[in-house]
């Protein structure tokens, strides 16, 4: 393979693209390697721990759904975090914006009388509409104030956070429940179950999830809006040169990728949930990140990236109950993953050298 | 009134230099990644690290020193990592610092599950703390004397920090090099610097600082780890270090701004005040601050731009007066 690597029949462009496949490839590789490090540190049988850990999610019908289940969130904020990260923009309250569209939905959600359907949408509309007011704050700070889009996100993510628990802890509790969680859910305000299980009952959020993937990549790749946001994040003065508005693309992109991550939470309420009761933050906002990382920030990717993750989360889950390894190993792949496919550098020697040799064969051929 | 007498009290301003203290071992650390020019939000992560680091080393072996050798080395194995994932491996510091700050939360969760048996703190192991000193010349000074007297070593040592932060970035051959290599790397590398190897050294520099900051938490502010006792306090300092614009004594000006609004939402939650909101304070502060310096530099750009446009129109009468 290597030979037909170096035989000048490839162009650069063509090795360089195949080495950011096999980089991917490699940093999940490696991060699985560890892992296996961290299951054989923490695990009494190691061996048996890691095949749970490969097969756990197709060895019955219930982890499959729970995998479907873990799918469906992720491909909503990893499209807002793709899309906010296309136009340069460190924008990390993908996570804020998810919470608090949630919270927003099951506002709605609780108020009975409204046919189903509508209701819904309703629902989607008032998680949308705050996910965006989330994740507008950072960019405007930005654009208006130049201030660092990670350190505010960030910043905002603690408010939000607090805000959030607030929310559901003293207004919109339910004064008849036990513990700290918000009044159930209105049966209209729920999704269609696609299928069944004990565990977990996948929703039509999926499907949901599947066509913002579709729309997100429609919109960065095949519209005038998407080709200002990627000039944007690639070359700002080069964008504003010619004739883009910078700053109202980026308050755009603050918009709709929080639009994008309050809907995923209205979605995920109302598919999955009788009722919210996160007193914390989910998370679902940090694996958008990592996924739109993995997935080269091109949406096309984000459906293989985000199963990869699902199917990682749900693995952890069954070992976190089976053999107590904590389900926080998850968080050390992640890291790891993101850090070795951001590594531009990672694998470059060998890269390099592949491309002189390859032009090197292609000129003999010329010559010869 | 009552709630105004609650402020100045001797306590609170206590509580405002303890609160103070690791915001501002970070803010030193980031001022000097930031006269590197390079923007280190990893702080977070070697914070964790370095906090759970002295915990279990002191423990394990019942010497402080052993502790901070420990809490150091592994604060600083992730400044190297940083540095190195920066420098040679041509990364994005944001998504660097991203996934070492990630690594930091759930890998002290995994370490303190595998010492001590806990995901969420380490209280059942015996870790030292950092002695506090009784400043006895101090205590006959009325309100100085109670507000000083019991303050951690450590509260001593970042005063040193500061000063000798300062000194370094500004008095000393190495600190002109740092700020060089960030003012313009292509001028600094033809003046024949290795920008790598100073970018590196400064990024060791605050690495260190901040494990200090990391080990203010675990080892005196409480006596033990917590997960994730950071509460975001490695970007609070980043943010004073932006305000400051790099400057070590303005940083610090701020850092302890945000000390105060720490302080302020703790005894907040001695009021009616829901605790969620209290909570909320240090950030929304830190967020107002942010938002206050681009305030002041908009300004300037305005100025900037009246000034071209003055400058400009008086042009523009000349050469008409030169046509007529």
């Amino acid at each position: 393979m290597i030979k037909k690597w170096t035989d000048g029949t490839l162009s650069t462009y063509q090795i360089e693209q195949r080495f950011t496949l096999i980089r991917i490839f490699c940093a999940v590789l490696i991060s699985l390697a560890v892992a296996f490090l961290i299951i054989c540190v923490t695990g009494t049988t190691p061996l048996e721990d890691i095949f749970v850990f490969l097969t756990a999610p197709l060895s019955s019908w219930s982890c499959f759904c729970t995998l479907l289940v873990k799918f469906s969130p992720l491909l909503c904020t990893s499209c807002a975090v793709c899309l906010m990260f296309s136009s340069g923009e460190i924008n990390l309250s993908g996570e804020g914006a998810f919470f608090i569209g949630a919270i927003a939905a099951t506002a709605v959600g609780v108020i009975p009388g409204i046919p189903w359907g509508i209701h819904f949408l309703l629902m989607a509309l008032a998680g949308a509409a705050a996910g965006a007011a989330v994740c507008f704050i950072p960019a405007a700070m930005h654009v208006r104030f130049g201030v660092f889009t990670v350190i505010s996100s960030l910043m905002l993510n603690y408010v939000a956070q607090y805000l959030g628990n607030w929310l559901v802890t003293v207004p919109m509790r339910d004064p008849v429940s036990g513990f700290e969680a918000s009044k159930q859910l209105e049966p209209t305000a729920r999704l269609t179950q696609l299928l069944h299980s004990p565990s977990a009952n996948p929703h039509t959020g999926i499907l949901l999830g599947l066509m913002l993937v579709a729309a997100t990549f429609f919109l960065l790749y095949k519209t005038t809006f998407g080709y200002e946001v990627r000039t944007v994040g690639d070359n700002r003065k080069f964008a504003q040169f010619s004739g883009i508005h910078v700053g109202r693309t980026i308050l755009l992109t603050g918009l709709i990728g929080g639009a994008m991550c309050g809907f995923g939470g209205a979605v995920e309420i109302s598919g999955y949930y009788k009722r919210l009761q996160w007193t914390s933050m989910p998370g679902f906002g940090w694996d958008g990140v990592m996924i739109a990382i993995l997935a080269r920030q091109n949406p096309r990717w984000i459906p293989l990236a985000a199963l990869f993750l699902a199917y990682v989360r749900t693995s952890a889950d069954v070992l976190n109950l089976t053999a107590s390894i904590p389900t926080e190993s998850v968080n050390i792949v992640q890291s790891i993953v993101i850090l070795l496919v951001a590594a531009e550098g990672f694998l470059r020697g060998c890269e390099k050298h592949l491309i002189v040799k390859n032009s090197q064969a292609a000129l003999k051929r010329k010559e010869g | 009134m009552e709630y105004l007498r609650l402020i100045f009290t001797s306590d609170f301003l206590n509580s405002i230099i303890r609160m103070s203290t690791p915001v501002l071992f970070v803010a030193m650390a980031a001022c000097i990644s930031r006269q590197a020019n390079v923007l280190c939000i990893a702080f977070e992560g070697i914070l964790l690290f370095s906090a759970l680091g002295g915990v279990v080393g002191s423990a394990l072996t019942q010497s402080l020193w052993a502790g901070i050798l420990l809490g150091l080395a592994m604060g600083i194995s992730l400044a190297v990592g940083f540095a190195y994932f920066v420098m040679y491996m041509d990364t994005k510091p944001m998504l660097i610092g991203l996934a070492l700050n990630t690594l930091g939360k759930s890998g002290t969760i995994l370490i303190l599950l595998m010492v001590c048996g806990s995901k969420g703190n380490s209280t059942s192991m015996p870790s030292l703390t950092f002695p506090t000193v009784e400043a006895k010349f101090l205590a006959g000074i009325p309100v100085l004397g109670k507000v000083l007297s019991g303050q951690n070593i450590l509260t001593w040592v970042v005063i040193l920090v500061v000063v000798l932060t300062t000194l370094l970035i500004y008095k000393t051959p190495f600190g002109l090099r740092v700020r060089a290599v960030g003012e313009d790397p292509g001028a600094a590398e033809s003046a024949g610097i290795n920008v790598k190897r100073t970018k590196f050294i400064a990024l060791l520099i605050a690495g260190f600082l901040c494990s200090f900051g990391g080990m203010f938490l675990s080892m005196a502010y409480v006596p033990y780890f917590t997960a994730n006792m950071s509460a975001g306090r490695g970007f609070v300092g980043i943010a004073a270090s932006h305000l400051g614009m790099g400057n070590p004594v303005a940083a610090t000006i701020w850092a302890v701004v945000f000390g105060s609004a720490d302080a302020l939402g703790n005894l907040a939650q001695s009021f009616d005040l829901p605790s969620q909101f209290a909570q909320m304070t240090p950030y929304i502060v830190t967020l107002a601050g942010l938002c206050y310096l681009g305030l002041g530099s908009n300004r300037k750009g305005k100025i900037k731009k009246a000034l071209a446009r003055a400058e400009h129109l008086a042009h523009a009468e000349t050469e008409k007066e030169k046509d007529s």
